[in-house]
């Protein structure tokens, strides 16, 4: 049987998410490349989803509207709006039922394989076909490689036990320290889908010992780009295809092109001709990136050489065979080299921007100089004059360097290059005449912020 | 490593869920594993807590996602973890206010202040704790950056005061929420996705008008977050304007012609200088 895919469901959560309400089913479906009956199919399976999980005390129904399935509001919780796409996985009743009577029985005690069987036959359901014994061991086989229960030490029969360590040996307070490192990490580290996950079962264990709405929720984040962990969903297929120096393969959907998916037909008598573009790659390298919180993946093709993909319009993705391991270093090594001074993943020339940044009015704490010192990556800082310093950084081109040094405003001064500066000047007449001519003597309220 | 796990389908988790029964996997353990090394395992966990977790993942897997992972733009961390958050967090947990001395943003100390804390609340670009307090002697919503404070002890507050405040929060948190519209001009429309993204992490809803290809950004944000969204703006530059909030769109106006100037000026003084040179 193929593997199941979610390309069509991260696609689907993807699309909803960043354009929340723009478009009718129609209008979402033409642009995802599906039917509207299958646009309707997987809104349905997601709601479905989503409702299940729902917490009763903290979240109320989730409307019928399309965009409700993924709206958000920041400063309640630091819960992961799209984190249910990883819940997805598509199970038998009769698997559900049979690993939930095996995980139960295992709470408080080890059993072996048969006695299992027999708490099995005595709790499941009675319309239910009661397992053999060979299903049971494949279920726990199943269950020991994911690492859910253990093989006791001793010899045969072998007894399992449920890897419960965070329960046994862990006291509520160290629980509740967990809790909230996982919460900190999974937040603002990546990858953070597993750790997510994991806040997700802690939580439980935590309102045991804490009942208060208070103790799972006291931390927020500003801001997450919540639609990031729905790359995570190809990461580590790409990781180990990396790690084992193996080629991929994977339909490619420009995320600048108005179609994001095409359904793979079974049938080739109805294949459409397919959206996206082929492509083989020897991938050599996963870049995230803060700024938008977007991933890319490096690879290698020998006509094009380096080629740069945005993993959110990667689908279908397949490995292939690996290639040699000298072959590999020596494409790291080279393309190490070529992006050094990536600020990002350009590979264009490299060049030497030079900027001016004046410091705030009298009074201010410094946050232009701060600013430039956490997120200027390798640049060089030189102080200058008492209201000013000026920084240089080696780029390769200067086109994803600009959107951050014109965030600036008028803090920031290009001096070169000169097509950069000239560019800049262009740029901000255009943005001028945009406000031209906006109403005078307006007052901004105040800020109520206290540091 | 899969991470459409059977274990993590969603009606495994609800039958888990509905016992309270907890369950992880060697995927979670490893990963926790990896967040150990990081420095801020150190500040975060408490000694006992730390040797009992790394006993614990031991014979776990090394995920090394170093090797083969780059991040880019990532502003420096100084603190993922701050040492005041878990007297924080408790105090939040228990209901309690508390009595704080800190720096404000003129260099003084404020003294003693009296405070119900609400929140901790990290920075993503900042990469700083805030506590996000309310402060019942001026019915206020504050938010104090955990660096800044010099002094903090907790006091025990009456109940019916601890709900009057949360009241008094959710209403004041709606209060000073404003929407802001913001167009994407249709020229930059192959640019969506880049622009969408920009705005992702924002409460907000999208319009789109057929007919004239335009797209509509309504956000939603708390005023205080107002220069934020305006740093996103210039980030975006003419790919994007304000059009239905004259003090905004008066502050683009204004950061316009003083970029102007400063160009304009230091153009005029090379200017004099190359004249100067021509001279001698």
């Amino acid at each position: 049987m193929a593997k199941e895919s979610f390309d069509k469901e991260i696609q689907f959560l993807r699309m909803l998410s960043l354009t929340s309400g723009a478009y009718n089913r129609q209008q979402y479906a033409e642009r995802l490349g599906i039917s509207v009956h299958t646009f309707d199919k997987t809104q349905r399976k997601l709601r479905d989803i989503r409702q299940s999980l729902a917490d009763q005390r903290t979240d109320s129904e989730v409307g019928s509207e399309i965009n409700e399935l993924v709206r958000f509001q920041y400063g309640d919780s630091a819960e992961p709006l799209l984190l249910f796409l990883f819940r997805a996985k598509s199970m038998k009743e009769t698997e559900v039922e049979r690993l939930s009577v095996i995980l139960h029985t295992l709470q408080d005690t080890s059993l072996t394989a048969m006695e299992l069987l027999d708490a099995c036959c005595a709790d499941l359901p009675e319309e239910l076909a009661l397992p053999d014994e060979k299903t049971i061991r494949s279920d726990l086989k199943y269950l020991e490689e994911v690492g859910v229960v253990r093989k006791e030490p001793g010899g045969r029969p072998y007894r399992y036990s449920l890897q419960q360590d965070v329960l046994t040996q862990l006291t509520p307070e160290e629980q509740l320290e967990l809790y909230d490192f996982v919460d900190m990490m999974a937040n603002t580290q990546v990858p953070s889908v597993q750790g997510y996950l994991l806040r997700d079962s802690m939580k439980k264990v935590i309102k045991a010992s804490y009942p208060q709405e208070e103790a799972t929720e006291p931390y927020i984040y500003k801001y997450h780009y919540y639609s990031r962990i729905l790359d995570e969903a190809h990461l580590y297929t790409l990781l180990g295809a990396i790690r084992q120096r193996k080629r991929v393969q994977f339909q490619y959907f420009s995320p600048k092109k108005p179609s994001s998916y095409s359904s793979q037909n079974t049938n080739p008598k109805f294949e459409r001709e397919a959206g996206g573009s082929s492509n083989r790659i020897i991938p050599i390298e996963v870049v995230y990136d803060h700024q938008y919180g977007r991933w890319y993946v490096i690879g290698y093709q020998s006509r094009r050489r380096f080629v740069k993909f945005r993993m959110e319009g990667i689908t279908q993705l397949e490995e292939l065979h690996p290639i040699e391991e000298e072959h590999m270093i020596a494409l790291k090594t080279e393309w190490a080299d070529i992006s050094r001074y990536s600020w990002l993943v350009d590979t264009g020339r490299t060049v030497t921007v030079q900027a001016r940044f004046f410091h705030p009015e009298d009074g201010q704490r410094n946050f232009i100089l701060d600013r430039v010192r956490l997120q200027g990556q390798w640049g060089t800082i030189t102080p200058e004059t008492d209201h000013s310093f000026l920084y240089e950084i080696q780029v390769n081109g200067t086109t994803e360097i600009k959107p951050w040094l014109r965030s600036f405003g008028s803090s920031c001064e290009i001096l070169a290059p000169r097509k950069l500066r000239e560019e800049m000047i262009e740029e901000w007449k255009e943005i001028a005449a945009y406000y031209e001519p906006v109403r005078e003597d307006v007052q901004l309220p105040d800020h109520d912020k206290n540091e | 490593m899969n991470l459409f796990e059977k274990m993590f389908n969603y009606q495994i988790m609800t039958r888990m869920n509905e016992t309270g029964l907890f369950t992880w996997t060697s995927q979670e353990r490893a990963w926790l594993r990896m967040m150990m090394e990081h420095p801020a395992a150190q500040e975060a966990l408490s000694p006992p807590t730390l040797t009992k977790l790394n006993h614990m993942l031991d014979g776990e897997k090394h995920l090394n996602l170093q090797d083969y992972l780059t991040e880019k733009a990532k502003s420096e961390e100084n603190s993922v973890s701050h040492p005041l958050l878990r007297p924080l967090r408790q105090m939040i947990l228990n209901g309690e206010g508390f009595q704080m001395t800190g720096r404000i943003r003129s260099g003084r100390t404020s003294q003693e202040q009296f405070g119900f804390p609400y929140k901790l609340e990290y920075s993503m670009v900042k990469k700083e704790w805030y506590v996000l307090w309310y402060a019942p002697h001026f019915a206020r919503l504050m938010s104090t950056k955990l660096h800044s404070i010099t002094k903090l002890e907790a006091r025990s507050i009456q109940p019916e005061a601890a709900s009057r405040y949360k009241a008094s929060i959710a209403l004041i948190t709606e209060k000073r929420k404003t929407t802001i519209t913001i167009e994407v001009l249709p020229e930059f429309n192959a640019e969506l996705s880049r622009i969408l993204y920009a705005f992702s992490c924002f409460e907000r809803e999208v319009e789109y008008n057929e007919a004239n290809h335009v797209y509509r950004i309504l956000l939603t944000v708390p005023r205080n977050e107002i220069d934020y969204v305006l740093s996103k703006m210039r980030f975006l530059g003419k790919r994007v304007r304000i059009i239905d909030h004259p003090a905004l769109q008066e502050r683009m106006s204004e950061t316009a012609a003083k970029v102007l100037a400063r160009y304009a000026q230091s153009e005029s003084k090379q200017l004099d200088h190359e004249r100067a040179a021509q001279g001698d």
